[in-house]
């Protein structure tokens, strides 16, 4: 392990570098590698999308192909693919976790766009977008020295002791799935201003996704809150404050008992309601101190 | 601004290759942190890692452009549109009987996505690529009605999971429940339609919904 530098007072230093746990970050390691590999097994054979009509190709450039390196035939693609579900399944196991994050990192940026590429070359809907960066971030940090198979999980060794080196990438990938909610408030208002909180704004969408994804919206939970026109303006706000507010998750544990909570509601409301489904709403686990958690066990026991 | 850079329609190939370089230089100065080496020095290495995906994410989230995976995480941001359209396509037995097709069928892409491609491509299809994409639509919904004939499930996509399967964004509607639904003989033919409608007059009469017919192959194959 890298000498510990000075944390120093500096609020940079203080965010990013305060010595953190090493099973925090393994945990992170694990729910990345776990909430992708569900996405993954829950997409049958997506390289057989390279099968389809050519017509449905036609607006896929080259250097769209380039940028996802969609370079290669069907049979290598599924070999790819075979190969993606094992090195998330070793990065899960923390079998040589930097190897097996980094090359499911790889082959996650190359595949989730197999989803929509024959529209468009952003796949952020699709539950691969923070898993794909949070493998990364995980191969650039030592997020196998805890919770692994070949650390802890065999020879049950003590935790290694806090540092720097287990805080700035929790931090990082805890940063970027803030921005999820931080970016989907400022997109709304970007949009649409202050028009998109009015309570016809909220009861349009609510008819809309129900009439276009349920085989009976008169039977919706969406319907019948479409007829409330003030709860349709008190979800707007909610839903945007919420959004707004998410990321002090980042600095108040008072925040994080409020908010985690309120964000899990948050998201079953749109699947029950929007029919919106949001894949990687158990990543809000990774903003629990799960040291503090196993210990408190421990001591109980 | 967004719009501005929208019209650079023509720009999109050559920002593409800016994504990807946007795409490795992450994974390049990720890789460098990750080289064991003195604590100042380390430090200076994760500081350069920090900041690039800081100012790349807050340009991308600011502008409202894309760099997946560096993403603008617009979420229902628009206002509610007044007419919408969707995607039905029915299958047809021999008898020339129609049979509205469960499009969980197109998985693993997903019946928006295949709507959202058709709704912007149809205009430059030609005749032979509408045949095309029948003839496809029709494979994929004889699979579908001969899985469910069996007692399969309708979505490959519950190949393993089953319903623990991770949805779309968009829940899909489920057409196809029980055999009963499609016919026993295979389909022969397809017919692809955009149903239409007035958000609020269809709240008010579920029926008043117009159907275009977007192309069709017949039971001849023709």
């Amino acid at each position: 392990m890298a000498p510990a530098p000075d944390v120093g007072s500096s609020a940079w230093a203080a965010f990013w570098y305060r010595p953190g746990s090493a099973r925090n970050l393994a945990a992170a390691r694990i729910l990345l590698a776990a909430t992708a590999l569900w996405v993954v097994l829950s997409r049958a054979d997506l390289p057989s999308v390279l099968a389809f009509p050519d017509e449905l190709w036609s607006q896929v450039s080259p250097e769209r192909r380039l940028r996802f390196l969609i370079v290669f035939d069907l049979s290598v693609e599924r070999i790819l693919y075979a190969a993606l579900h094992l090195t998330l399944l070793t990065a899960l196991l923390g079998v040589l976790p930097r190897m097996s994050c980094l090359l499911s990192g790889l082959l996650l940026y190359h595949f989730a766009p197999f989803e929509t590429i024959i529209r468009t070359g952003n796949p952020y809907l699709r539950g691969l977008t923070i898993p794909t960066l949070g493998l990364l971030v995980m191969s650039f940090s030592r997020s196998g020295d805890a919770l692994a198979l070949r650390g802890g999980w065999r020879r049950q060794l003590p935790p290694p002791a806090p540092s720097w080196e287990y805080a700035w990438p929790l931090r990082l990938v805890q940063v970027l799935f803030c921005q999820i909610y931080l970016f989907a408030a400022y997109s709304k208002l970007f949009a649409s201003g202050g028009s998109w909180l009015e309570a016809d704004n909220i009861r349009g969408h609510l008819l809309v996704l129900n009439q276009a994804l349920s085989e009976t919206p008169e039977a919706s939970w969406g319907y019948a809150l479409a007829r409330q026109p003030a709860l349709c303006a008190g979800i707007a706000w909610a839903g945007l404050l919420l959004e707004l507010a998410f990321p002090l998750v980042l600095v108040s544990r008072t925040a994080r008992v409020l908010l985690l909570p309120s964000a899990f509601a948050f998201h079953v409301a749109n699947s029950v309601l929007f029919r919106i489904f949001f894949q990687n709403t158990p990543l809000l686990l990774l903003f629990v101190d799960w040291q503090r958690l196993l210990a408190g066990r421990r001591e109980a026991t | 601004m967004s719009d501005a850079l929208r019209s650079l329609k023509w720009m999109e190939p050559a920002i593409d290759v800016c994504r990807l370089g946007a795409f490795l230089l992450f994974v390049a100065l990720g890789l460098l942190a990750a080289w064991r080496g003195g604590g100042s020095e380390a430090r200076r290495r994760v500081d350069a890692l920090l900041v690039y995906v800081l100012v790349v994410t807050a340009l991308v989230g600011l502008a409202q452009q894309e760099s997946w995976p560096f993403a603008q995480w617009a979420l229902v941001s628009g206002l509610s549109p007044r007419r919408i359209r969707s995607l039905e396509v029915q299958a047809l037995d021999a008898q020339g009987r129609g049979c509205v097709v469960d499009l969980r069928v197109l998985q693993p892409l997903s019946p928006e996505e295949f709507a959202s491609w058709l709704y912007a491509n149809l205009g430059r299809l030609k005749p032979a690529g509408r045949e095309a994409l029948a003839r496809f639509l029709l494979r994929r919904a004889e699979e579908g009605r001969q899985r469910l004939r069996r007692g399969e499930r309708v979505a490959p996509n519950q190949w393993l999971l089953g319903w623990l399967t991770a949805p779309y964004h968009f829940h899909d509607a489920k057409t196809w429940r029980q055999p009963s639904q499609v016919p026993a003989t295979p389909f022969t033919g397809v017919r692809a339609f955009f149903l239409e409608w007035d958000v609020e007059e269809r709240f008010r009469h579920p029926e008043r919904i117009t159907r275009r017919l977007l192309f069709e192959l017949d039971g001849a194959g023709s």
